[in-house]
């Protein structure tokens, strides 16, 4: 919002609109996420305490996800939640049988520690700021040239279970 | 033979497994294909519901397809808007207006949200002189239609949004070393480097860039002027030639170079960004611009801009619902002409062998922005935009003749120009998404200024989805241009000042459908314009130079050709845009098609209607690419289209002298240079099909009287000599490495 030019730091880059859609199809393409939600895919939306951009941006994914009828075919729920540690996170993840997990802006200082709590927990991680995919965070969202472009951790999503079909990767820049 | 059928099935199976595969992410790809804008709103958006027709030009497209400067990527990429070249430096139209002579005053440009446009001649510059290395560039935005609503003054044709790259996007160093051959050779360094600074994360990205040109060598048609009549000698065109003649081989006086560069640094949320070039050029002609009596492939004979400036923006967010940006910018832009007249006339009628005419401007500017959005709703479904833009600005001018051979002075200075002033802008702008199947957005910007008042440019907008992957934008908007300081102040002796002047205004409705398949994008539109006040130099009638020279305005021995800056005419504008683009085969193959065909009309009271000079009525692009991949090249084809247009001058012309239509191709094959990580390498041909362009070049601008009258009919008899137009390169060839670590 409020730019003409790039995204400031710290701002995500591709409208929250626009991520939402993008969201809820890539979830489809995700071979374990029906298995994962089980009969209904809960959202937790993390918020960085004291951070005005990262509840803004959470506000906005809960709209836009609550206009979707389905996500990966499933009925959904959304948790709008602070973040409160990565240790927290990762159990809060276990014990709710989290489906997706989204981080908005104020969290570049936490990623590496999220990507540590998370290995080995059954979520997928999804990210509003470019950056945190090339930290440790599964799914991200930017622009590139003009065009929305997802960007994809490999090695984390194989930590995460997320299993995006081959012709899927062919679409996304991918760190491995 | 049954091996054979079980090939062929086989085959059969695996194809129609490929594009079952594709149906299947065909809905990801429709997403994925989606342009990003910013410049129409000032918010990121999609742009199937920004509120007005834009094309993104992104920066894989401009590699892709060899471009190399904005007015190529607008003629080979954009919708709705054509550049026409003129040498000295690219025009620009849109949707069948094209205001020759403009210096780009009816486009508003943008570098990442910050305006170039100056105050003394409105000018903004498209080509290499816009200083812009396109390795930088993320994407250029061309939005169509007036666009006053949130930028003020200038955006009537439309806006264009250069927007450069993040750190991330231009990781590492990059040097680059490219040249057409025998015509040019420039080279450039550029980086983009992210840090830790205070416990902030920052980055810095910038390119400098150095281009230089020289020729290639034309050869225009001769044309005769004969004598002159202060000192009854055949003119001249060259020092100590007094042959009468103009034309022949300019090979010395076509040539450019432009040192630039850009430079952006972040620290979390502060932005600086800081751009200067010089942009020198000559052209091989005498155009009316450059002074009809300058002399004839002199490389003394150039003209120069510098300019430079500053951008500084803090954003501060406040809450979920509000955010407040801060931005305060400062400019400065000169403009020098420089021209040699050998010939007693207009320019030197001093007595001196050769003058050496000097024309000089100066613009600056400095002011502060505040914005601030509420996002009432907190899910971007109501988002208010309110902002102040206030300005100081200073600009001078004047003209000199001096001795060529001792750069003295040889008389008074004349169309002497110092002038501050301040303009004050605020806009409001709300956007509302009451459903998912209906966008609104709706603002106003008020605009100040000392020498008209104030002026109001509204927008109004909505889209709605109206099946599936299928938008539809309905848009009525205004815009306006305030008249430059030059138009407003500049008076010579053969010039009346202007006299309350208005701002030029354009008002615009418009409607289209954009429809997307998959990865394929399908956009066709309709629009109707209406121009008002245009602001043209009147050629004052008998009346008119007496009541001048009572005044005191005109000196007594002016009789005819005496002019003023008046709002003289309006344009009758509309038409159609469609486009058609997109990638198949995972993105391997690329394309692109887009037209425009569109009626503009000059109305001027008195006068028939009569069509825009320069400006085509029919023009568009196509390309097509193919990605080898595995370490192949791409081979990329590109092709822009305008239809034969009316000269500049071509008015003054019986009959009329059109430029031919143009045909533009290019052939681009870029990749990666084999054994060598990073390295990668782009050639271009390029072919223009027609060799003249919609100028008058030479002394025959016009035809001229011969005192006699047609004893038929009573007319006064005018003689035209043959029009001259000019010339275009026609062939090009190019070639550049990058080496990127």
């Amino acid at each position: 919002m409020l730019a003409s030019g790039p995204s400031l730091a710290e701002e995500a880059a591709l409208p929250i609109a626009l991520q939402v859609e993008l969201l809820v199809k890539v979830a489809s393409y995700d071979r374990n996420f029906q298995q994962r939600a089980g009969d209904r895919a809960r959202v937790f939306i993390m918020t960085k305490p004291g951070n005005g951009d990262s509840g803004r941006v959470a506000a906005q994914v809960e709209a836009g996800l609550g206009r979707a009828p389905l996500i990966g075919g499933l009925p959904h729920d959304e948790v709008v939640t602070p973040y409160r540690g990565a240790t927290e996170l990762a159990e809060l993840c276990r014990a709710q049988h989290a489906a997706i997990v989204y981080f908005g802006p104020g969290f570049r200082d936490d990623v590496a520690a999220i990507r540590e709590a998370l290995d080995g927990v059954d979520v997928l991680s999804v990210s509003a700021i470019p950056e945190y995919v090339e930290a440790g965070i599964v799914l991200g969202f930017d622009v590139a040239s003009g065009r929305p472009e997802l960007l994809v951790n490999l090695p984390q999503a194989r930590r995460q279970k997320v299993a995006l079909r081959a012709d899927v990767l062919k679409l996304m820049k991918v760190f491995q | 033979m049954r091996k054979k059928h079980t090939l062929w099935g086989a085959a059969l199976v695996l194809c129609a497994s490929t594009a079952a595969r594709a149906d299947e992410t065909a809905d990801l790809q429709s997403l994925l294909s989606e342009t990003v804008v910013v410049g129409a709103s000032k918010s990121a958006e999609k742009g199937s519901t920004a509120p007005a027709v834009t094309t993104t030009l992104t920066a894989d497209d401009m590699r892709r397809y060899g471009i190399r400067t904005i007015d190529e990527a607008i003629d080979f990429l954009s919708l709705g808007a054509a550049t026409s070249n003129a040498l000295r430096s690219p025009e620009v139209g849109s949707r069948g207006v094209l205001v020759t002579n403009d210096q780009g005053n009816h486009f508003l440009l943008l570098v990442d949200g910050h305006a170039v446009n100056e105050a003394l001649y409105g000018a903004a510059r498209f080509g290499r002189g816009a200083g812009i290395p396109l390795e930088i560039v993320d994407r250029i935005e061309v939005i169509l239609g007036p666009g006053s609503v949130l930028y003020g003054s200038s955006a009537m044709l439309g806006v264009i949004n250069v927007v450069t790259k993040q750190a991330r996007d231009f990781a590492g160093t990059h040097l680059i070393v490219e040249s057409e051959v025998a015509k040019s050779w420039r080279v450039s360094a550029g980086g983009g480097y992210e840090f830790d600074l205070l416990k902030e994360q920052g980055s810095v990205t910038f390119q400098f860039d150095y281009y230089r040109q020289d020729g290639p060598t034309f050869r225009v048609g001769t044309q005769n002027q004969g004598n002159n009549s202060i000192d009854q000698r055949p003119w001249s065109f060259k020092p100590g030639e007094y042959t009468g003649t103009w034309g022949g081989r300019a090979s010395h006086s076509h040539y450019a170079e432009v040192p630039s560069g850009l430079l952006t640094f972040r620290l979390q949320n502060f932005e600086l960004r800081l751009h200067g070039s010089i942009y020198k050029r000559a052209a091989p002609f005498n155009h009316d611009f450059v002074w009809p009596d300058s002399d004839f492939d002199d490389p003394d004979n150039f003209e120069r801009d510098r300019s430079l400036f500053a951008d500084a923006r803090y954003k501060i967010p406040l809450s979920a619902v509000a955010q407040i940006q801060t931005r305060v910018y400062g400019d400065t832009f000169d403009y020098q002409r420089f021209a040699n007249a050998s010939a007693a006339g207009p320019t030197c009628a001093f007595g001196v062998a050769t003058c050496r005419r000097v024309a000089t401007g100066a613009s600056r500017w400095a002011g502060s922005e505040i914005s601030a959005s509420f996002d009432w709703l907190k899910d971007g479904s109501a988002v208010t935009l309110i902002g102040v833009d206030g300005r100081l600005r200073f600009v001078a001018s004047q003209v000199d003749v001096l001795d060529a051979a001792s750069e003295r002075p040889i008389a008074n200075s004349d169309s002497v120009m110092r002038v501050h002033d301040k303009v004050f802008g605020a806009y409001a702008q709300q956007t509302w998404s009451p459903t998912g199947w209906l966008s609104l957005n709706a603002g106003a910007r008020l605009d100040v200024d000392q020498r008209f008042g104030s002026r109001v440019s509204p927008r109004f907008a909505a889209s709605f989805p109206i099946w599936q992957g299928g938008t539809l934008k309905a848009i009525y908007s205004e815009a306006f241009r305030a008249p430059s300081w030059q138009e407003s102040a500049s008076a010579v002796d053969t010039q009346l000042p202007s006299d309350n002047l208005r701002p030029e205004t354009v008002r615009s409705i418009e409607g289209a459908i954009d429809q997307r398949l998959g990865s394929h994008r399908l956009l066709f539109g309709v629009f109707r314009s209406q121009w008002r006040d245009l602001v043209e130099l009147h050629v004052l009638n008998q009346e008119e130079v007496k009541a001048g020279q009572l005044a005191g305005w005109l000196p007594l021995y002016v009789s005819t050709s005496a002019t003023q800056y008046r709002n003289v005419s309006s344009i009758e504008n509309y038409g159609f845009n469609a486009g058609f683009e997109g990638s198949f085969a995972q993105n391997r193959w690329r394309y692109g098609l887009n037209g425009t065909g569109a009626i503009a009309r000059r109305v001027e009271k008195g006068l028939a209607d009569s069509p825009l000079v320069v400006a085509p009525r029919v023009f568009g692009n196509a390309r097509i690419a193919y990605d080898l991949s595995g370490g192949f090249p791409t081979i990329a084809l590109a092709a822009h289209y305008q239809a034969a247009r009316l000269s500049d001058h071509a008015l003054a012309f019986s009959p009329p002298p059109y430029a031919p239509a143009q045909v533009e191709i290019r052939l681009t094959i870029s990749g990666p240079f084999p054994g060598l990580k990073g390295l990668t390498y782009r050639a271009s041909a390029n072919y223009a099909f027609a060799g003249k362009g919609p100028y008058n070049i030479g002394p025959a601008q016009s035809g001229t009287s011969t005192g006699e009258r047609d004893s038929t009919n009573g007319q006064p008899i005018t003689l035209y000599r043959n029009p001259e137009l000019i010339p275009v390169d026609r062939f090009r060839a190019g070639v550049g490495l990058q080496y990127d670590f």
